[in-house]
């Protein structure tokens, strides 16, 4: 341990945690320096695998397994919204304030660092932590105790959170779309017609044309398919909404839970966006986003309301034992009812991410399509394919 | 059984320091794709810092997996919130950057219009000092309010805003 | 518990908006159902309110949630600051509520309107070529579906956030409130409002990231995040670390609160939202603030005479720096948003003297700015629908054209300028006696600043009247649109309301001295939430706080 005026500090918890931190370090000083959008978000992205390392070899796996799904998750939406602005940043009128911003950067930096090394110090009480253990497993009925944390002991936080998940959602659609919030969900009879209207036939009752791996596959420009892609993702859609509904449920005892669910869900949808394009969004999540959210939310709000009514405290799990004739004994705990909730609101999320900035920036950009400096209009319409 | 060791790593606190310097480094720029890389790493540091102020590393919280004792669980639980927050923020940041950039043509943020025509005004010795109530034409106004428009909102009209616009036209 | 004790009523507040946003979103294509899911989730709101108002006269009401013992869950206190502060933003709400349907922010129906004028409107709006373009074409841009689960969702963060317990429940309470005005801010996505969108989100989430620096500190510290915990804990740490989290604390609620420096952002975001947006903004997310500084500094931190003359200073800079912004200003909206700012000034001036006195003057005044600070700016929509235009230079002759919007700008005007025997005149005078009583130098240039402050407010208020209401109008304004009585009604009860403070002034004074006495003496908060000064509940975290032995080496 070193001892430095007033602080003591090891060097590092483990050798690891020494190498992982110094690339997080350098990823987020290549961040701040990179001129080119793409670089710059990837770099960010690197820092933030790091991060989740750094997550696992503290002792944290939810934090870790979360960690990774967000930051891919943020990854992908960027990259899908990079599309359409200019590869770099501007450089006016900033540059001469370059170094004050630098300055400011760097005292905020070493500010925190005394605060953050300072504070642990000062402790001279228990934490309440202490206790989450026995109370986890005897109260909360889950021997993962993050998982029960959540659901469970600080569940109104949870609640709190999944709410900002909602509007954030809401407000993300509402910017994008503009005034289309109640649009429809693209299904493939949709994409038929634009397609028949595209090739000068009449709309009508077009049969939808069906993939041989994805359903929408043929919706896509054949330059743009990769057969090998929509294979595979054929292959891993369903074993990935099957780990997924692993984790919701495991969860209680083991890392997981809604939120890793919902993520894991989410980047299944997104795989399948991403090799069949909007219309196959459409067809694997045919539901409109706001009835996912709303109905998630309304699902752990109600949880709590239900206890209310019940004459429990707002939000109180009850363990239940079963016995049912086929499963054997079920060990059940109501908490899982509002984990659900949260897997709803987060798959939620993703899908209205995914229409938003992903199917309806294809649709802005396909009547116009514009390299850098120039415009130039294809003669590409879509008819009736108006969100 | 908590860990109950709060010594910090100094690998963490430097990169919980370099992540805030960074980010706030990025925060300050009028970009708003780097104001959000900015945000995304303070995000980092800051579940960081509170994981160091939950203590030293050790065995991950699920009761019965070792005997070792565990790493804090309510500092990981109030990180695991920040992170999905984080997430949530990210995204509608990003819509605003996108639809800034459908605007304008760019994604920075902007001047306050009223700021700058006061400023302007100032600029010019014109009657914003005198008593705002002297007879002074709407149409003065507003002929300076569009200048400055001009200046600071629009600098190419015909920006990308037509993608928009080419969707409602089919 | 038994299902139907007072304690039922403390989660209602936030749980009902957020099963009620769930259920709006759910139902999104039914624009009816929305109407009616809101009102009467507000509604049970304010019922819910005003019964933690006569409950929480006898102490707080405490409930655990999930029937989690106090400091290892989290727990919902409805001490009387609390329930006072939840019962009159719910129902400054619930008229913001009821003035946005009738204004049609909802209404945006875009299934009926004719392709080719969409398209037109659309295009302007996206250029924003013409901010000044009548009511009606902006009012169609704007999203339909999400206003009602979004406003919902607002109301519970602003809830959670007056009933938290818990710093960091107080953390996602702020977060909560803070997404939904992001959204509310963007609404429609127009080229003034992503300009003022991107200024106050960015430094929204600036305040976000240093509130939770501060948090995660706290627990570093003291290793817990309940604030009667805190309370009991955070004299015994070390001085100068926990000076520091309480500037931390102090920084991050300060940008909330607009206070000076950290007061730039308000008047350049705040006017350029939808009349009803703005006024639910300005009356109650910064008062939010407001709260969590007088929770945080007195409940939780010992107290400190250097940090309460740092804050004098900065409560007289807001005072002062805001007004002359305001006497500046030719714009309504902007001229109210600078009064806001300055009248901040006056609210942290009553938490700096950290008497019972001043913060019970501060906590009268809270109530007092909050409803009329929402009134003013629900006139001013009614004003801008009625003309077209909030411009001082523009508006003209009001008072003949349309005296019963004059008087209803006239009474909270008046009232925010601090004219006897208005409500706005007590809770001036209540700081002002708090100030002589302290005596020191400092406190009397407080006591001057005020006095000026009042003044220009009124120079400025009586300004906007004579220009807008009582000089001919400069230009033709356009034909006068009829004000829907849904407009005009909330309004006109919510001018009532601040009217009705007056009347009521004395109950109320005594109310705030009694939330006054609880925060100022944090025994009654902890022994409620720790019945016998032990933590209660079933759990086994009854240890916890027995054994205070040295953890740090």
């Amino acid at each position: 341990m070193l001892h430095l005026g007033p602080f003591a500090l090891v060097p590092w918890d483990q050798p690891a945690q020494l190498v992982i931190a110094a690339v997080v370090v350098l990823a987020a000083i290549l961040t701040a320096r990179a001129r080119r959008r793409l670089k710059a978000v990837i770099l960010a992205g690197v820092a933030g695998y790091g991060n989740a390392a750094l997550f696992l070899l503290h002792g944290a796996p939810d934090l870790a397994l979360t960690q990774v799904l967000c930051e891919t998750l943020t990854l992908v939406v960027m990259v899908l919204v990079l599309r359409r602005l200019p590869p770099y940043f501007s450089d006016r009128p900033l540059a001469a304030s370059r170094w004050v911003r630098l300055a400011i950067g760097v005292v905020t930096g070493l500010v925190v660092m005394t605060f953050v090394a300072a504070a642990p110090l000062v402790r001279v009480h228990t934490p309440v932590s202490v206790d989450f253990p026995v109370e986890a497993e005897t109260f909360g009925g889950g021997r993962n105790i993050v998982n029960v944390t959540l659901v469970d002991i600080r569940a109104w936080d949870t609640v709190g959170e999944i709410s900002v998940l909602l509007v954030a959602a809401t407000g993300v659609a509402s910017l994008v779309f503009l005034r289309q919030r109640s649009g429809d969900v693209l299904r493939l009879d949709r994409a038929a017609n634009a397609q028949a209207v595209a090739s000068g036939e009449r709309a009508g009752n077009q049969p939808a044309r069906r993939g041989k791996w994805l359903l929408a596959g043929p919706t896509l420009d054949p330059g743009q398919r990769s057969m090998l892609f929509e294979v595979l993702t054929r292959v891993i859609f369903h074993p990935m909404i099957l780990f997924a509904l692993f984790l919701l449920f495991s969860g209680h005892n083991a890392p997981g839970g809604g939120f890793a669910a919902g993520l894991v869900t989410g980047l299944a949808l997104t795989v399948r966006y991403l090799a069949g394009g909007r219309f196959e969004l459409g067809e694997a999540a045919p539901v409109h986003p706001g009835l996912v959210l709303g109905t998630g939310l309304f699902l752990s709000a109600g949880v709590g309301l239900v206890a209310l009514l019940a004459g429990q405290e707002v939000l109180e799990s009850t363990i239940l034992d079963l016995h049912i004739p086929v499963l054997g004994d079920v060990h059940l705990v109501t908490s899982l009812f509002f984990d659900i909730g949260v897997f709803l609101v987060v798959i939620g999320l993703v899908i209205d991410i995914l229409r938003s900035f992903g199917a309806e920036l294809d649709r802005q950009a396909e009547p116009f399509a514009w390299s850098i400096g120039e415009r130039r209009r294809v003669e590409v319409r879509t008819g009736g394919d108006r969100a | 059984m908590i860990v109950l060791d709060t010594v910090p790593s100094g690998a963490l606190l430097l990169t919980v320091g370099v992540l805030f310097a960074a980010g706030v480094y990025l925060l300050l720029e009028r970009s708003l794709t780097r104001v959000l890389l900015g945000f995304v790493l303070l995000g980092n540091g800051a579940n960081l810092a509170i994981l160091v102020a939950g203590g030293r590393a050790g065995a991950p919280p699920i009761t019965g997996a070792t005997a070792e004792p565990m790493s804090d669980p309510l500092a990981q639980a109030m990180v695991l919130t920040s992170i999905v927050i984080t997430l949530a923020l990210v995204a509608f940041v990003l819509a605003m950057a996108y639809r800034s950039w459908q605007l304008h043509g760019h994604d920075e943020v902007q001047d306050d219009l009223e700021d700058t025509r006061i400023a302007r005004l100032a600029d010019a010795d014109a009657p914003s000092y005198a008593d705002s109530d002297a007879e002074e034409s709407g149409s003065t106004l507003d002929e300076e309010a569009v200048a400055v428009r001009d200046e600071v909102a629009l600098p190419d009209r015909e920006t990308p805003s037509g993608t928009t616009r080419g969707g409602e036209d089919a | 518990m038994t299902p139907w004790s007072l304690e039922t009523l403390v989660p209602l507040p936030v749980l009902v908006p957020l099963f009620a946003a769930g259920l709006a979103l759910a139902l999104h294509r039914y624009e009816r159902a929305q109407r009616i899911i809101s009102v009467v989730a507000l509604s049970v709101v304010v019922a819910a309110a005003a019964g933690l108002v006569v409950a929480a006269q006898d102490g707080p009401v405490v409930i655990d949630v999930g029937g989690w013992a106090a400091p290892v869950g989290v727990n919902l206190v409805a001490d009387p600051l609390a329930a006072l502060m939840l019962l009159v933003s719910s129902v400054v709400l619930l008229c913001v509520l009821l003035y946005s349907m009738a204004q049609g922010i909802a209404d945006g129906n875009d299934r009926t309107a004719p392709a080719t004028r969409d398209t037109k409107i659309l295009q302007e709006a996206i250029r924003g070529q013409d901010a000044d373009a009548d009511e009606d074409t902006r009012r169609d841009v704007l999203p339909v579906a999400i206003f009602h689960p979004t406003f919902l969702i607002l109301a519970a963060g602003v809830a959670d956030a007056f009933l938290a317990g818990d710093l960091f429940n107080l953390y996602v309470g702020f977060e909560i409130l803070l997404a939904a005005s992001y959204v509310l801010l963007t609404l429609g996505g127009t080229v003034e409002r992503i300009r003022a969108g991107s200024v106050y989100v960015v430094v929204a989430l600036l305040s976000s990231i240093v509130f939770l620096v501060a948090v995660g500190l706290v627990y570093a510290a003291t290793g817990t995040v309940n604030m009667a915990q805190l309370a009991e804990r955070l004299p015994d740490i070390d001085p100068g670390v926990r000076l520091g989290i309480q500037g931390l604390l102090l920084l991050a609620f300060g940008i909330k609160a607009a206070i000076f420096p950290l007061s730039a952002w308000l008047p350049d975001s705040y006017p350029t939202a939808p009349a009803p947006v703005t006024a639910v903004f300005a009356g109650l997310l910064t008062k939010v603030g407001v709260y969590a500084i007088l929770r945080t500094q007195t409940l939780l931190f010992p107290r400190n005479e250097a940090l309460e003359a740092v804050l004098l200073v900065l409560a007289l800079a807001t005072m002062i720096v805001g007004i002359l912004g305001a006497v500046a200003q030719d714009d309504v909206k902007r001229l109210l948003s600078f009064t806001l700012v300055s009248h901040i000034g006056y609210m942290i001036f009553g938490v700096a003297l950290a008497t019972q006195a001043s913060t019970a003057a501060a906590i009268f005044y809270v109530v007092h700015h909050i409803t009329v600070q929402t009134a003013l700016f629900l006139v001013v929509g009614l004003i801008e629908r009625r003309t077209g235009t909030t411009s001082l230079d523009r508006l003209g002759g009001l008072a003949t054209m349309a005296p019963g919007l004059a008087v209803l700008f006239f009474v909270p005007a008046m009232n925010l300028a601090g004219i006897p025997p208005l409500s706005g005149f007590l809770g001036k005078v209540g700081l002002l006696e708090a100030g002589v009583v302290d005596g020191s130098g400092l406190a009397w240039v407080l006591v001057v600043g005020s006095v000026v402050t009042s003044l220009l407010t009124l120079y400025a208020v009586v300004r906007a009247w004579n220009k807008a209401f009582w000089q001919p109008c400069p230009e033709k304004l356009p034909e006068p649109t009829p004000l829907p009585w849904g407009m005009v009604g909330p309004t006109a009860a919510l001018v009532a309301v601040s009217v009705g403070l007056t009347v009521v002034a004395g109950p109320l004074y005594a109310y705030a001295d009694r939330a006054a006495e609880s925060v100022m003496d944090g025994r009654t908060y902890i022994e409620a939430v720790f019945p016998d000064g032990a933590p209660r509940g079933t759990g086994e975290s009854n240890k916890t706080t027995d054994h205070t032995e040295e953890v740090a080496p």
